[in-house]
């Protein structure tokens, strides 16, 4: 099972944050900072894999993340999941916001909050990987983005860059 | 229209980032427009504000108080919107959230939507936000969709189905052969995702899956999906366990992967499942064994060049898989050891970290040298290996940092200690590591490192001298005594240092130097636990150092020891005796007096050394106040407590836990218990601590032992007679409590005397001493071979090891069992994080659901039934309260009715109580001579049993039939009982009236009294949030009743005690006394009405104090009472309110309504029905005891409401709570089944507008049973 995803900067401020499990907002920002500090300290020849979360616990579980310029992808798996699948999985899922933004970058992440949720539901679905492959994950997000933009909503759509 | 002027999620996060400096007081003003546009009947703004709101929720923003509006926006129809509300379920709802029961026909109507898209963000949705209910109600509506036409859903719909059935065991088996039919899905990712649920389902209950193998097994040898491949492989990892003939069949494939894939992540989880599944560990025939140990070989050198890669993510997995083959194959895993090694100096802390975890694994006699070498290292800062990789920053401060440097110490004292010290051959040099780590460390491990030094002390007989030296050097440490920086020293090892110089003094070079180190100045500074340690120790190593002086009694020893008693006497004092911690004051004083005592012995005078016929001048007798102490501290040797010890203390015959505790007079249990608690304690610390100086002078195996016997032997004796006994006294006495001269006081003084007689005063002599350390030197030098190796190390020297025997109790014997544990724990793991990790799910359920049995044909999930109208929801809810008010009342009615017969019938039985049959029906009147007979007689014991039954009924009767004609006259209208009540004619609440408190009593007088507000107050109560003009005044009616048989109770006055918070008021205003006009008949009852004014503040524990002073056969005698007021005294009896003024009266004064107080009651568990037994609470802590009165009533809860005469306003909720949740009236069904299993409780929540107000409520009813 995948129990969390989290995105977020170089200096720590949340991009996107996604529990499996209902789990109050306070515990949310601990786990994000506690996670952040220790990541951000791990240069990036090191391995990709997080030692050393006090809050997490339970034996099994593991923190896997890659660097992507400014974008940290956290995964908090248990050990039905492969390590090296997971880490795979990181590139699946910022290749598909890639394919879907043209070039993604943290600004892209930033005003589109709510797609790049729609994406990783695509992705993940109740903490289980839904699809691997990037063109089905792709085609499901736009297909539902062809039914967002009927409604002339009031929410702006397009990016402010 | 209005998009125009208003604000987007967009210009939100435009407004964030243009307002960093001040971001938190831009967003608060965001949220309270957000909290506009919510209120604003607009789908658009309130759709935006929910988006919006969401985002806010990702920087930590609260957002549960809009999840009514989430769900509006959830079911709007066009889907960006809908997109918007689920997200922000999503991301705000957990199973608590009570809006989550409306979205049930919401999400069956998106489910069923032509649309997949949509389908797909409810399914997301639903897999977030699924509660039992949502899970029960919507499983057959999912299942039915696992045929659904388009590909993209059924695998959704697949993942979903694990979700409910997390919630839903049951659906589980109802579907199960739906879900398996996936697995032919002719679409690879359905399949994908279907294997996918069967492994998550695999890995909580394998056995049920054992029979898709086959599936599977084709599977894995078709496809090419190396996702799906992992997790099919990871599946049948955790199938093999449970079929080993699987093993067989897999082990070609698997090979041929690992041999074969080019995919690193097939191949890693291939190897891991080889060891997982434990398809290495085959037994069975030849050549199985040969092609498992040919596997394994292959498969730990494939990690080996995982281990070599540069990959540093191979590097760290290889780790993973090691560890995990570890157990089976050490001696493949010790090939390796030179490239693990390597890997703890790794730059990585991860890979550090996983390489610990192996390392500790691999440690063994012949390499913990090396390894705790390796790990010391690590903790110094300028260290070779460090060099090589000091150009790398970060990995410089991740060595410093606390955490991990506590983790590392926690490994080498785990690998040491691990098994008894198993691993240890040289205790000395363990010994100094662990000296070295108290200086290094860094952070602090001062309990641990205590510990140890404590345990190999004691335990390892061997090196104590040593470890007394090294103890030694410990206590002169200034880094310790004086620490620089408080929190990061191991100042506690001071504790071990102190305790084990005291306790083994003998070996002390030089006991007054030792002394000297105990009380220097910096020892004042150091923690109070610490040293409290410390002042037992000067008092051992005094007693053992003065003891040490009757062997050469001369002047010069006289001096000395003048001397030495006033130093310490001095420095005890100056250090230890003004300490605020009362422990460290207390053994401080102790020690003081005990030094005094000797001062005093101590002849003053220089001696005389007379010249006698002989050449040689004889020595004068030495004073006998020398010896003393020593037997105090010396008499018998502490031995460590075996581990299993504890379990091994048989029962006694006869005893039953479970059996009534009171039979005992409560002085003797007493006395037995503390002997037990003390040796209890003894082997929960491992050390026989409490042994220590504990029992005084008394032998301390022995005297145990021989007080065991005797009470054994005398033990059914002494039972008899001590029933006889109190039978005897409770005949003569009705109130129990007697001075009479057999009272067990005397027999015990009785037992004290014998335990005095059997002291044995031993002389130990210094001899014994000199001789055992000269035979263990003598040992030492014996061994040629040891002392070799002593020069060749430059560790301190290595003696045999010599373990102290283990204590154990005397008819224990050593099982097998205890030899299959001590096997066991030599494969413990090094505990790393905790079993639970706080995002793991709870799974549990799954394990009870089996899947062999076939599903019947009545058996189908379940249909929901159509949404009611809130009207009718509200109607129905009403509709069953009132039904269920209605039965309870009607077996309440049974059985007082029964309880009535019963009490009526021991009333008989019972002496004089020839009263007891009116009782029922003049249970109000204040005459009532028995009513001293429900005075509990003290506070433990149990009120006798003719008293249990009489109380409930002589306080409920009249209570009881007042409801009964309530519930009967409600019961016909249709609406529910607290509703009608309040609408038509709202007349003020009665409450019962407080009489007959118990109080307190002796020989001659007993006092009860009743409470309620004066009349005069009572016309001026203060209104609702205004202060009250003057004090209240409660009028107290003090009943004295004379207990004596023939004579009459004289000049009967009460003074009340100087109080802050009560004095004499209203027609006794003023006076200090109130005197009694007349006397008191023998057996008769006198109230004396008393006026007290309350000038405190109305609280708990609130306490009117005085003294009875009577005259009886001329002398005067009196009797102190203490008596509380209770808050509810001042609770006014108001007119009810309705459900409407209620809620708007806590919404109107929100504000006011600050103070809160709740309290968990436990309902007993009788055989009476749940809701009976809510009501009687309800009623209870309502009318009884609170003196407010119900307000609305639903199912499972009912709210309250009062008011106090200072204004003070009282709302309330009571609910029944089952098992730590609020039981919602959709769970009824099930009440009825769980009530039995299941202990009730109730939570009374109250809110006040003033704090230690509604806390002194709150404490009233804590103190009332319920029931």
């Amino acid at each position: 099972m995948i129990k969390s995803v989290l995105i977020f900067n170089n200096h720590g401020n949340p991009r996107l944050t996604k529990f499996y499990q209902p789990i109050d907002i306070a515990t949310q920002q601990a786990l994000v900072k506690e996670i952040f500090n220790l990541i951000s300290k791990r240069p990036d020849t090191v391995c990709n894999f997080l030692e050393g979360s006090q809050m997490l616990g339970g034996r099994d579980t593991r923190v896997i993340y890659r660097h992507y310029a400014t974008l940290y992808f956290v995964f908090v798996v248990d050990e039905s999941e492969s390590e090296l699948g997971i880490l795979d999985l990181i590139q699946v899922f910022v290749e598909s916001l890639d394919r879907c933004f043209e070039n993604v970058c943290e600004l892209d992440l930033i005003f589109h909050f709510k797609e790049v949720h729609d994406i990783l539901a695509e992705v993940i679905t109740g903490g289980m990987v839904l699809e691997t492959d990037i063109g089905d994950i792709v085609a499901a997000v736009q297909e539902a983005g062809r039914l967002s933009k009927k409604p002339t909503g009031l929410l702006a759509q397009k990016s402010p860059f | 229209m209005n998009g125009l002027f208003t604000h987007t999620l967009t210009d939100l996060i435009r407004g964030i980032r243009q307002n960093k400096k001040n971001e938190q007081a831009y967003i608060a003003k965001e949220i309270a427009d957000i909290r506009l546009e919510l209120r604003r009947n607009d789908p658009d703004l309130k759709a935006q504000a929910i988006a919006k709101l969401t985002y806010l929720q990702m920087m930590g923003y609260d957002m549960s108080w809009a999840s009514f509006h989430v769900v509006e926006v959830m079911s709007s129809p066009k889907f960006l919107y809908k997109g918007i509300g689920y997200l922000g379920a999503v991301q705000s709802f957990t199973e608590d959230t009570d809006v989550l029961m409306l979205t049930t026909n919401l999400i069956k109507k998106d489910l069923a939507s032509s649309n997949a898209s949509e389908i797909g963000i409810a399914i997301n949705g639903l897999s977030h936000i699924l509660t039992s209910d949502l899970a029960r109600d919507l499983c057959a509506d999912l299942v039915a969709m696992l045929n659904h036409s388009r590909p993209i859903v059924r695998k959704k719909v697949l993942l979903v189905l694990y979700k409910v059935f997390l919630k839903y065991p049951e659906g589980l088996r109802l579907s199960f052969p739906r879900i398996k039919e996936r697995l032919e899905d002719p679409d690879p990712s359905v399949v994908s995702a279907a294997v996918n649920v069967i492994c998550e389902l695999a890995r909580r209950n394998p056995k049920n899956y054992l029979s898709l193998a086959p599936q599977l097994f084709k599977l894995l040898t078709t496809s090419s999906n190396n996702w799906m491949l992992i997790k099919i492989i990871k599946l049948f990892a955790a199938l093999t366990p449970y079929e080993p003939r699987l093993t067989k069949k897999l082990l070609p494939p698997i090979t041929t992967l690992i041999q074969t894939t080019p995919a690193m992540s097939l191949l890693y989880e291939c190897i891991h499942t080889v060891i997982s599944g434990g398809m290495l560990a085959t037994t069975g025939s030849g050549s199985n064994v040969e092609s498992a140990n040919t596997l394994a070989q292959t498969c730990v050198t494939k990690l080996r060049t995982f281990l070599e890669d540069p990959d540093q993510n191979l590097k760290y997995i290889s780790l993973l898989a090691l560890t995990k083959i570890l157990p089976t194959h050490p001696h493949l895993v010790g090939d390796h050891k030179d490239i693990i090694l390597k890997c703890i100096d790794d730059p990585d802390i991860s890979i550090r970290m996983r390489a610990l975890d192996l390392i500790v694994g691999m440690a063994s006699k012949k390499n913990l040298n090396e390894i705790v070498k390796r790990l010391i290292s690590h903790l110094l800062p300028s260290n070779e290996s460090e060099s090589s990789v000091s150009n790398n920053g970060s990995a410089m401060t991740a060595l410093m940092d606390p955490v991990y440097r506590a983790d590392i110490i926690r490994r080498i004292v785990f690998i040491c200690s691990q098994n008894s010290y198993a691993n240890i051959t040289n205790f000395e040099w363990y010994l100094a590591v662990l000296s070295d780590l108290t200086n290094v460390a860094g952070v602090n491990v001062g309990d641990l490192l205590m510990q140890q030094f404590m345990d190999v002390g004691v335990r390892v007989k061997s090196v104590r001298s040593y470890t007394v030296q090294l103890m030694m050097r410990l206590l002169a440490d200034t880094r310790l005594t004086e620490p620089v920086n408080s929190e990061d020293s191991n100042s506690m090892v001071l504790l071990a240092a102190a305790w084990l110089t005291g306790e083994y003094c003998a070996l002390l070079e030089s006991p007054e130097d030792t002394l000297e180190l105990l009380t220097q100045k910096s020892t004042a500074k150091l923690d109070p636990t610490i040293q409290a340690t410390y002042l037992q120790s000067i008092l051992k190593i005094f007693a053992y150092w003065m003891n040490s002086l009757q062997y050469s009694w001369t002047e010069e020893a006289r001096l000395s020891l003048v001397e030495m008693v006033d130093v310490l006497r001095n420095d005890v004092k100056e250090l230890f005796g003004r300490s605020p911690d009362l422990e460290v004051q207390e053994r401080a004083s102790n020690i003081s007096v005990i030094l005094d005592i000797i001062a005093e012995h101590v002849p003053r005078t220089p001696l005389k050394i007379t010249n006698s016929i002989s050449f040689a001048p004889t020595m004068p007798k030495p004073p006998s106040i020398l010896s003393s102490l020593y037997p105090l501290f010396f008499n018998q040797e502490l031995n460590p407590v075996a581990p299993k010890a504890q379990k091994k203390v048989p029962v006694p015959e006869g005893l039953d836990l479970e059996s009534w505790i009171h039979e005992p007079v409560p002085e003797q249990e007493s006395e037995s218990s503390d002997d037990d608690f003390l040796n209890e304690n003894g082997s929960g610390l491992g050390y026989g601590w409490s042994g220590e100086g504990a029992s005084a002078g008394k032998s301390k195996k022995k005297g145990k032992k021989g007080r065991d016997q005797e009470d054994s032997k005398g033990s059914s004796e002494a039972k008899a007679k001590r029933k006889a006994e109190r039978k005897e006294r409770q005949k003569h006495d009705p109130y129990y409590i007697g001075d009479d001269k057999s009272s067990p006081k005397s027999q015990k003084k009785g037992q004290d005397d014998l335990d005095v007689d059997s002291i044995p005063l031993v002389q130990l002599s210094m001899d014994g001493f000199e001789k055992t350390i000269v035979l263990r030197k003598k040992d030492k030098s014996g061994s040629k071979k040891k002392s070799k190796r002593r020069e060749r190390s430059r560790s301190p020297p290595h003696v045999p090891v010599e373990f102290a025997a283990e204590e154990m109790p005397e008819d224990a014997t050593l099982s097998a069992s205890d030899d299959e544990g001590k096997n066991g724990s030599n494969s413990k793991a090094y505990p790393g994080a905790n079993g639970r990790g706080i995002l793991d799910q709870d799974t549990s359920a799954l394990h009870q659901v089996d899947l062999s049995i076939p599903v019947g044909e009545d058996e189908h999930l379940p249909r929901t039934k159509p949404y009611m109208k809130p009207e009718e929801v509200r109607q129905y809810e009403d509709e069953l309260a009132q039904r269920r008010r209605i039965e309870a009342q009607k077996a309440k009615k049974e059985k007082k009715e029964s309880k009535k017969s019963k009490s009526s019938k021991k009333d008989s039985t019972s002496e004089g109580q020839e009263t007891g049959k009116k009782k029922s029906k003049k249970s109000k009147t204040k005459e009532e001579p028995l009513i001293a007979m429900e005075t509990p007689v003290a506070p433990k014991s149990p009120a006798p049993e003719a008293l249990k039954i009489e109380e409930p009924v002589v306080v409920e009767a009249p209570e009881k039939a007042k409801a009964k004609k309530n519930s009967a006259k409600t019961g016909k209208s249709k609406k529910s009982t607290s509703t009608k009540k309040t609408s038509k004619n709202p007349a003020p609440v009665t409450f019962p009236e407080r009489s007959n408190l118990d109080l307190t009593l002796n020989e001659n007088v007993a006092l009860t009294y009743d409470i309620a507000l004066s009349p005069a107050s009572l016309e001026s109560p203060a209104a609702p949030g205004q202060e009250p003009t003057s004090e209240p005044v409660v009028s107290v009616g003090l009943k004295i009743h004379n207990r004596n048989l023939t004579q009459p109770l004289s000049s009967v006055r009460v003074v009340l005690a100087d109080s802050f918070d009560v004095r004499l008021g209203g027609s006794q205003a003023g006076e200090d006394t109130v005197s009694l006009p007349s006397s008191i008949e023998p057996q008769g009852n006198v109230t004396l009405a008393l006026d007290l004014l309350i000038l405190g503040r109305v609280r708990y524990e609130l306490r009117v104090m005085g003294t009875v002073f009577y005259e009886l056969n001329g002398h005067e005698e009196s009797l102190e009472f203490n008596f509380a007021v209770p808050p509810s005294t001042f609770m006014l009896a108001i007119p009810r309110l309705t459900g409407a003024d209620f809620s708007k009266t806590l919404t109107d004064q929100l504000e006011a309504f600050s103070a809160t107080c709740s309290a968990t009651v436990q309902l007993s568990t009788g055989t009476s029905g749940q809701d009976e037994q809510f009501w009687d609470a309800v009623e209870k802590i309502t009318k009884d005891v609170t003196h407010t009165h119900v307000v609305e009533v639903v199912d499972g809860a009912a709210s309250f409401f009062g008011q106090s005469w200072q204004g003070y306003q009282v709302a309330g909720l009571i609910k029944v709570m089952k098992g730590g949740h609020e039981v919602t009236a959709e769970s009824e069904e099930g009440k009825e089944d769980e009530a039995d299993g299941l202990s009730k409780t109730i939570e009374v929540e109250m809110k006040c507008t003033d704090q230690s107000f509604v806390d002194g409520l709150v404490h009233e009813i804590l103190e009332v049973e319920l029931l």
